[in-house]
């Protein structure tokens, strides 16, 4: 079944179309809760700080392809919140709200841009996640020693997201 | 992958290179000297071919690094990540250590300028 009907057309009610919208909106939080989770359990260190495979990503990127872009940005946030009070702090939630919605305003435009396969959306997301956590810590630190890192990061925003990207197209191909 | 994420990744790799070379640009001049930044204000600083190690205590917290063959290392930190710790050194080629819980920024300077010690900060030659 899509994630959204055309209003009306297969479900008797309203509030039943709701309901179910409802439903996929908080099973996909859950799941890029999982996936946060997961990575962090990964070992991953580069000599870097904020190198990340950004798996909760892949919910993200499928929910652009499958559900309006408000649905999606609502599942992104609630995901960064709700990681960042039971895993993080303050300060942790500030970097990812900022990753989180430079990449997800990128992705958006490149994808209404068109001409972009999903590799591509996902590959300038992971850079723009990278690129927005910098930002904060420059803020942070009032630094702009920080800068230093940036190619390392764009490079590995590159290559995750185009890791992430694949991965997202071979889960449309089997989602009905 | 279609032309248009060719050209994407394209412009991302050669805004890396850019920006790779531009933050490397003092590459190869003589280091003169450590410094500590805490909120964009340097609160000390260590001449880099002196083998020394030293405490860098801040109302965020604390941090003790070590210099030793003109490379520096960040050997503690009270931090909660402790990312710092994992940082690689930094040596000829600049960089810098940072430690975010804290605001601290430890870089390598490449200008003279004289040792400044600031309340707080002390370092224990050896």
């Amino acid at each position: 079944m899509p994630w959204h009907n055309s209003a009306g057309a297969s479900a008797p009610r309203e509030g039943n179309m709701v309901a179910k919208k409802v439903a996929y909106c908080g099973m996909l939080v859950a799941l890029a809760m999982i996936f946060s989770y997961v990575e962090a359990l990964i070992p991953f260190n580069f000599g870097v700080p904020g190198i990340k495979l950004g798996l909760a990503n892949l919910v993200v990127l499928a929910g652009l392809y499958r559900m309006k872009a408000g649905e999606v940005l609502l599942v992104s946030v609630a995901r960064i919140l709700l990681i960042g009070f039971l895993f993080g702090n303050g300060m942790s939630i500030l970097y990812s709200l900022a990753g989180g919605l430079l990449s997800f305003c990128v992705m958006l435009l490149l994808k209404k841009a068109g001409g972009f396969s999903i590799i591509g959306v996902s590959m300038a997301g992971g850079v723009c996640h990278n690129i927005g956590q910098i930002l904060v810590a420059a803020l942070v630190l009032r630094s702009v020693g920080i800068f230093y890192y940036l190619p390392v990061l764009i490079i590995a925003g590159i290559v995750t997201g185009a890791l992430m990207g694949m991965i997202t197209g071979r889960v449309q191909k089997a989602l009905p | 992958m279609k032309k248009k994420d060719w050209i994407l990744l394209a412009c991302l790799l050669t805004a890396a290179g850019i920006l790779y070379v531009l933050t490397g640009v003092n590459k190869g001049q003589s280091l003169a000297y450590v410094a500590a930044e805490v909120d964009g204000e340097e609160v000390a600083r260590w001449p880099v071919d002196q083998d020394t190690e030293a405490d860098v205590d801040t109302e965020y917290g604390h941090n003790r690094i070590r210099i030793r063959n003109r490379s520096v290392v960040m050997v503690e930190a009270d931090c909660p990540d402790g990312y710092c710790k994992e940082q690689h050194a930094i040596g000829a080629d600049g960089g810098s250590i940072i430690c975010l819980p804290h605001h601290l920024v430890i870089a390598m300077v490449k200008e003279n300028g004289e040792k400044k010690t600031v309340e707080g900060v002390d370092a224990v030659a050896q």
